[in-house]
C-alpha cells in the first residue's frame, strides 16, 4: 500500500525537479484561459528569447517587435505545444522563423548601429571599437543569404551541435552543416579582402 | 584550400570530438598561418555578435509585455470559455439571419448606415498648446467625430474596441461611421492607429485586421509598423510605405513608434495629469509615452513617477488622485491653472461610462470654461509633422458630456444633466511662457566648489556602473560630470554616452543636442568619429545627405565609410539615377565585396 502511495507521488516529485515540467505546467494553465500563464511563460524566457533573436538579426531597432511576434506567435499555437521538447526549443524554433521571415525582408544592406550598449561597464572609447566590430560583423553577415546566415550564427555564435540547429530549422543535419560551411567560406572570403584593400600596396 | 585546410574547416562545422581528427587539425594549425587567421577570423567575429547581446532591461521587458497585453488578454479570454458547440453559433446566425430578413421585410426598406450618433471615441491624451478648457473638454468626452488643431495630438480609446487606439496629430478631422466593425474616415490630418482587430478607413479604402499604422491624409501615404493592411488592391506588410516618396518622413515614424509606446486607456479609478511649461517630451517610468507639454493625460489612480525630457530631465514622483485633477509641478515654476476645467473632468469622470446625448448645432459661448463635444479652437504652432498652422479647426458632430457650460457645473462630480451647450474654447498658450532651467557651464572647475566634491574620473566610474542597472541614474550622473567639469578628458565620453542613453530611451532631441556638443567641443578624441557618424544617422531625413557628405569630408579614413557610401548612393539612387551612379561606382572600386554591391551594380547600370 505504502509503495503504491509512493508510486503515485514520484511523477510529482519529478515534475517539481524539471523545469521543463514547471513550462509545460504553465502551458497547460495558458491552455485554461490563466492570463497570469502567459505573464509567467514571458518573464522565464523572455531573456533567452530575446539573446537568440539579438545574435541572428543583430541589434536592429526592429528587435522590439520581432520579440513580440515570437511571443505572440507562441501563445496564439500553445495548443501546438506537444511537450515533446523542453518549452524552450519549441518557443527558439519560433523565434528563428521569426528571425527567418525577418531576414527574408530585408534589402541587402549596410549593418544598422547596435540601439543598446553592448557592454556596460567598457569605457566608451572601447564602446566605440566594439561598435565598431560588431558594425563589421553585422555588415558581413548581412551579405549572406537568410538560411546560411542563421546556420552560421547557431554553429558559430551559440555553438550549438548541428543537430540542435537541424530541430530549430527544420532541416537535416547535413544540411545543416553545408549551409555553415558555406558561410564560412564567404564570410572568410569577404575579411579576407577587406583585410587585404586596407594593407598598404 | 588543401585536404589540410578543409579538415580544418569540417572540424569546425561539425564540432567533431574525433581525437585523431582533433590531433590533426591541430598539428595543422601550427604550422599553417592561412588556417589560423581563418579561424581567428570567426573566432572575432562570433565575440564581436556576442557582445551585442545585453540583456533587455526591466523597463523594456515590461513594455514589451505591456504592448502585447491587449492580444494576451484577448487569447487567455478565448482559451477561458467554455466549448461551444458548433451548432449553436450556427444556429445563431441563422436566428439573426432570419429576424433581420423579417425585421426589413415587415418594414419594407433598405438598411442605411448610421452614420451619426457614434460616440465611440474617448480621448484620454490631450497635448499641445490649446487651452486647459479645450483640454479637458476632450477628456471629459466621447465623440463621433474629431477635430484636431494644428500642433496639437489626441489620443484616445475606442469604446466598441478595447484593443483599438487611435492618435490624431492636427490639423486633422476623423470621424467614425460606424462603430462594429470599426469604420472611419480621415477626412484630413495624421491618424496613427493600432488596432488589433477589424478596422476601415473608407475613404482611403484601407482594411487592416491586426496592424500598427499610419495615415497621412494630405500626403496619401500609409506607412505600416506592424502588421500588414489592404490599402485599395495593394498589401501594403510591416516596414512599408506606400504613397508618394516625397510625403514619406521620418517623423511619421517617429510619431508611429511612440504612439506604439503610449500609455494605454486607463481603467477606473482614474485621475488626470496635468503638465503645463515650454515644449518636452513626458512619458512615465515604465517607459510608457505621454506626448510632448503642455498636456492633459487621463492615467491610472495611484503613486505614477513621471519624467519630463530636458536639461536637465525632471523626475517627479507623483500621486494621481482618482477623480481629480493633480498638477505636476514643473521645475521652471510652470503649472497648469485646472480651475474651472479641472471641475468639468471631475464631473464627467463622475458619469465617465454614461451615455451622452448627441449635439447637432453649433454655438458660442465667451467663456473657455466649458465642457462640451463641439469645441472649436483657434490654433497655434506647427504639427509634429511640419503641416501649416494658423487655421481654425473644429471638431463637431460630436457629443456633448457630462460637464456643462461655465457656470453651470457643480465641483462635486456630479454632472448636471442634459446642459451640454455648444461653445468655442478660446485657443492660445494659456499655460506655457516660462523658460527652461538653463544649465551651469563653468570652465573645468567643480561649480559647487565642495571640497569633497567628486573628481571628474570619480563621476565617470559612477555612471559606468549606473548603467548596468540604473540607466536615469547613470544619465543623472553623467549630467553632474558635465555641469562640473565641461572640460575634463571624460567630458566627450560623457556626452557620447549620454547621446547612446537618450537614443535609447527614443529622446532623438536629446541624443542629437549631446552629439552636437561633442562635435562642437575642441577636445581631440576618437569619439570625434563616432559621434559624428551618430549624428548623421540622427538627422532631419532633409539634413542626412548633407551631413553624411561632410563626414566623408572631414573622415575619410573612418571605419563607417562603406556604411555612408552605400546609404548615399541609395539616397541619391531614390530620386536621381546620374547622381546615384557616380557613388555607386565609388562603392564598387573601393569595396567590391561590401554588402551594397549588388545594389550598387544596379544603381551603377541605372540610366
Amino acid at each position: 500500500m505504502i509503495l503504491l502511495v509512493l508510486a503515485s507521488l514520484l511523477p510529482l516529485f519529478r515534475r517539481a525537479e524539471r523545469p521543463q515540467d514547471a513550462a509545460a505546467e504553465l502551458v497547460a494553465r495558458a491552455l485554461t484561459g490563466d492570463r497570469r500563464a502567459f505573464d509567467d511563460l514571458y518573464r522565464a524566457h523572455i531573456v533567452g528569447a530575446h539573446r537568440l533573436l539579438t545574435r541572428l538579426v543583430g541589434p536592429t531597432p526592429d528587435r522590439d517587435d520581432l520579440i513580440q511576434q515570437a511571443f505572440l506567435e507562441a501563445f496564439r499555437s500553445l495548443a501546438s505545444f506537444r511537450g515533446d521538447a523542453a518549452f524552450a526549443t519549441w518557443l527558439h524554433r519560433i523565434v528563428v522563423h521569426t528571425a527567418y521571415r525577418h531576414l527574408r525582408r530585408q534589402p541587402v544592406r549596410a549593418a544598422e548601429l547596435p540601439e543598446d550598449l553592448p557592454s556596460l561597464a567598457a569605457s566608451p572609447e572601447h564602446l566605440a571599437h566594439q561598435q565598431q566590430e560588431l558594425g563589421r560583423a553585422l555588415g558581413y553577415l548581412s551579405a549572406l543569404k537568410p538560411k546560411k546566415r542563421i546556420a552560421y550564427v547557431l554553429r558559430v555564435v551559440e555553438g550549438m551541435s548541428l543537430d540542435e540547429i537541424a530541430v530549430l530549422v527544420g532541416a537535416n543535419a547535413p544540411a545543416v552543416g553545408q549551409r555553415v560551411k558555406h558561410a564560412q567560406r564567404e564570410l572568410s572570403a569577404m575579411v579576407e579582402r577587406d583585410r587585404r584593400r586596407q594593407e598598404p600596396s | 584550400m588543401t585536404s589540410a585546410c578543409r579538415e580544418v574547416e569540417t572540424a569546425q562545422v561539425t564540432g567533431t570530438t574525433d581525437e585523431q581528427v582533433t590531433a590533426r587539425v591541430t598539428a595543422h594549425l601550427a604550422h599553417c598561418a592561412a588556417c589560423r587567421a581563418r579561424v581567428a577570423d570567426h573566432d572575432r567575429l562570433a565575440l564581436a555578435l556576442r557582445a551585442a547581446d545585453a540583456p533587455p532591461d526591466e523597463v523594456s521587458r515590461a513594455r514589451w509585455l505591456a504592448q502585447m497585453a491587449p492580444t494576451i488578454d484577448d487569447l487567455a479570454t478565448r482559451r477561458a470559455r467554455p466549448p461551444v458547440r458548433r451548432w449553436i453559433p450556427l444556429a445563431f446566425a441563422v436566428a439573426a439571419a432570419a429576424a433581420i430578413i423579417l425585421w426589413f421585410g415587415a418594414r419594407g426598406s433598405a438598411p442605411s448606415v448610421a452614420t451619426h450618433g457614434l460616440e465611440v471615441l474617448r480621448p484620454y491624451v490631450a497635448s499641445g498648446t490649446s487651452s486647459e478648457s479645450a483640454k479637458a473638454t476632450l477628456l471629459a468626452g466621447r465623440f463621433s467625430a474629431l477635430e484636431v488643431a494644428a500642433g496639437e495630438l489626441v489620443r484616445a480609446g475606442v469604446d466598441s474596441c478595447a484593443s483599438c487606439r487611435l492618435t490624431v496629430i492636427g490639423p486633422a478631422r476623423v470621424a467614425v461611421v460606424r462603430a462594429e466593425p470599426l469604420e472611419l474616415e480621415l477626412a484630413s490630418g495624421t491618424l496613427l492607429v493600432s488596432a488589433a482587430q477589424s478596422l476601415r478607413i473608407t475613404n482611403v479604402a484601407l482594411r487592416t485586421q491586426s496592424a500598427v499604422f499610419a495615415v497621412s491624409a494630405e500626403a496619401a501615404v500609409v506607412f505600416v509598423d506592424r502588421g500588414s493592411l489592404e490599402l485599395g488592391d495593394e498589401r501594403v506588410a510591416a516596414g512599408g510605405w506606400s504613397g508618394p516618396v516625397a510625403g514619406r518622413s521620418a517623423a511619421l515614424v517617429t510619431s508611429l513608434r511612440d504612439h506604439a509606446n503610449a500609455i494605454a486607456p486607463p481603467a477606473e479609478p482614474s485621475g488626470i495629469l496635468a503638465i503645463a511649461g515650454p515644449q518636452a517630451q513626458a512619458s512615465i517610468e515604465s517607459g510608457a509615452v505621454l506626448g510632448a507639454t503642455p498636456l492633459w493625460a487621463r492615467v491610472p489612480a495611484g503613486p505614477l513617477v513621471v519624467i519630463v525630457a530636458g536639461a536637465p530631465e525632471q523626475r517627479t514622483p507623483i500621486e494621481i488622485a482618482p477623480r481629480a485633477v493633480t498638477n505636476l509641478p514643473r521645475a521652471d515654476g510652470t503649472t497648469a491653472a485646472a480651475g474651472s476645467a479641472a471641475s468639468m473632468v471631475l464631473a464627467a469622470s463622475a458619469e465617465s461610462h454614461g451615455d451622452v446625448a448627441p449635439v447637432s448645432r453649433d454655438a458660442t459661448a465667451p467663456s473657455g470654461d466649458t465642457a462640451d463635444g463641439n469645441a472649436r479652437r483657434g490654433t497655434h504652432g506647427d504639427s509634429a509633422l511640419g503641416n501649416a498652422a494658423g487655421r481654425n479647426a473644429r471638431r463637431d458632430g460630436a457629443a456633448g458630456v457630462g460637464g456643462n457650460a461655465a457656470g453651470g457645473n457643480p465641483a462635486d462630480g456630479s454632472p448636471a444633466d442634459g446642459n451640454a451647450a455648444d461653445v468655442t474654447v478660446t485657443g492660445g498658450s494659456d499655460v506655457t511662457g516660462g523658460s527652461a532651467a538653463g544649465g551651469n557651464a563653468t570652465d573645468g572647475k567643480a561649480a559647487s566648489g565642495d571640497a569633497g566634491a567628486p573628481t571628474a574620473s570619480q563621476l565617470y566610474a559612477d555612471a559606468e556602473r549606473l548603467l548596468a542597472t540604473d540607466r536615469a541614474g547613470a544619465e543623472r550622473v553623467l549630467g553632474q560630470l558635465l555641469e562640473r567639469y565641461p572640460a575634463s578628458p571624460q567630458a566627450a565620453s560623457a556626452l557620447y554616452d549620454l547621446a547612446n542613453l537618450a537614443r535609447a530611451r527614443g529622446d532623438v532631441p536629446a541624443a542629437r543636442a549631446a552629439l552636437d556638443r561633442l562635435l562642437r567641443s575642441s577636445a581631440a578624441t576618437a569619439l570625434r568619429d563616432p559621434a559624428a557618424y551618430l549624428r548623421c544617422r540622427l538627422a532631419e531625413a532633409a539634413d542626412a545627405a548633407p551631413c553624411f557628405e561632410a563626414f566623408r569630408r572631414n573622415f575619410a579614413d573612418s571605419a563607417h565609410d562603406a556604411e555612408v557610401l552605400a546609404w548615399l548612393a541609395g539616397h541619391a539612387g531614390a530620386t536621381r539615377c546620374a547622381d546615384a551612379r557616380p557613388l555607386a561606382a565609388e562603392y564598387l572600386r573601393r569595396y567590391p565585396r561590401g554588402p551594397f554591391a549588388p545594389h550598387a551594380r544596379e544603381l551603377a547600370a541605372c540610366k
